[in-house]
């Protein structure tokens, strides 16, 4: 191939376009790939979230719905003795929001 | 452009009857290069993190080389290396005769071996980084993507067999050790 020069840019020019896309994508921070393994793997398991909102005074769970990776509705009978409906972060088992059943 | 000196190399004096060939950064970036390739292969499908690692660093490499291919030392050069389809020719059936040309830089297979292996090495790192990060288009192909990078992989194998095997060849035939030439930079002249 007599380009020499013309395949050294081209070299060049597909090592910058890859280390720009990799860039791009923080490729070599490990954050974005490790994240959607992270997801499946932290989600409490529905026993384990029944215990955290059971220490918190909700009992007599009715019905608990996983509704993403991240919320789960849980319906049970809150410590003022009311049902409530509760939004519940999937990993973290902290309450998002609370409303009346 | 002026010769780059790295610091801790060429503390020795050279050995009486040889010359510069191989320049500092070129050395840095064929071992850095061997480097990468090797931990990439061991660390496939085991150890992501360090597999990422060295595919990006296989990226980077590749475009110092071909940088340095524009504007480094004589012997860097792509237009002192890069053969000509008949020039390689030539020099393969030269080659089968045992009487291939001694070069002091690349010669024709090496030079034409060198650049595939760059090419092979940024589609491979391409191909894993797609694969890894898929453009939105190429999503439903994403096992494709992956088979590719593999062939890839796998085919750059086969050639870093065939270069050790050219570099083993052209030491036997004109009685130099082209490995060492490679640390040290150094090789016999005429």
């Amino acid at each position: 191939m007599p380009y020499p020069r013309l395949l050294a840019g081209l070299l060049l020019s597909g090592s910058l376009a890859t280390g720009a896309y990799a860039f791009a994508q923080g490729a070599g921070t490990a954050a974005p790939a490790a994240a959607p393994q992270a997801a499946a793997a932290d989600l409490l398991s529905m026993p384990a979230l029944l215990d955290r909102l059971a220490a918190q005074g909700y009992r007599d769970a009715r019905s608990i719905e996983r509704k993403s990776d991240k919320l789960v509705e849980v319906k049970a009978t809150g410590p003022d003795g009311r049902r409530q409906e509760l939004y519940v972060d999937a990993r973290s088992g902290e309450i998002l929001k609370v409303e009346r059943d | 452009m002026a010769d780059i000196t790295l610091p801790a190399e060429d503390d020795t004096p050279p050995a009486p009857g040889t010359v510069r060939v191989w320049d500092p950064l070129l050395r840095l970036i064929h071992w850095g290069i061997a480097a990468a390739f090797l931990t990439a292969w061991l660390s496939a499908e085991e150890v992501m993190v360090v597999h990422e690692a060295a595919g990006l660093s296989i990226i980077a490499l590749v475009g110092v080389r071909a940088l340095w291919g524009l504007i480094g030392s004589t012997h860097a050069r792509f237009t002192d290396f890069v053969p000509s389809g008949a020039g390689l020719m030539a020099y393969l059936r030269a080659l089968v005769h045992r009487r291939a040309d001694r070069h002091l830089g690349h010669n024709p297979a090496g030079g034409a071996m060198a650049l595939t292996l760059w090419f092979c090495l940024l589609g491979t790192a391409a191909l894993g980084l797609l694969t890894r990060y898929p453009i939105s288009a190429l999503r439903p192909y994403g096992h494709w993507l992956e088979e590719a990078h593999e062939l890839l992989a796998n085919g750059t194998l086969v050639l870093v067999g065939l270069h050790l095997a050219g570099v083993l060849v052209s030491s036997l035939l004109h009685r130099e050790n082209l490995i060492r030439s490679m640390l040290t930079g150094r090789k016999r002249a005429g």
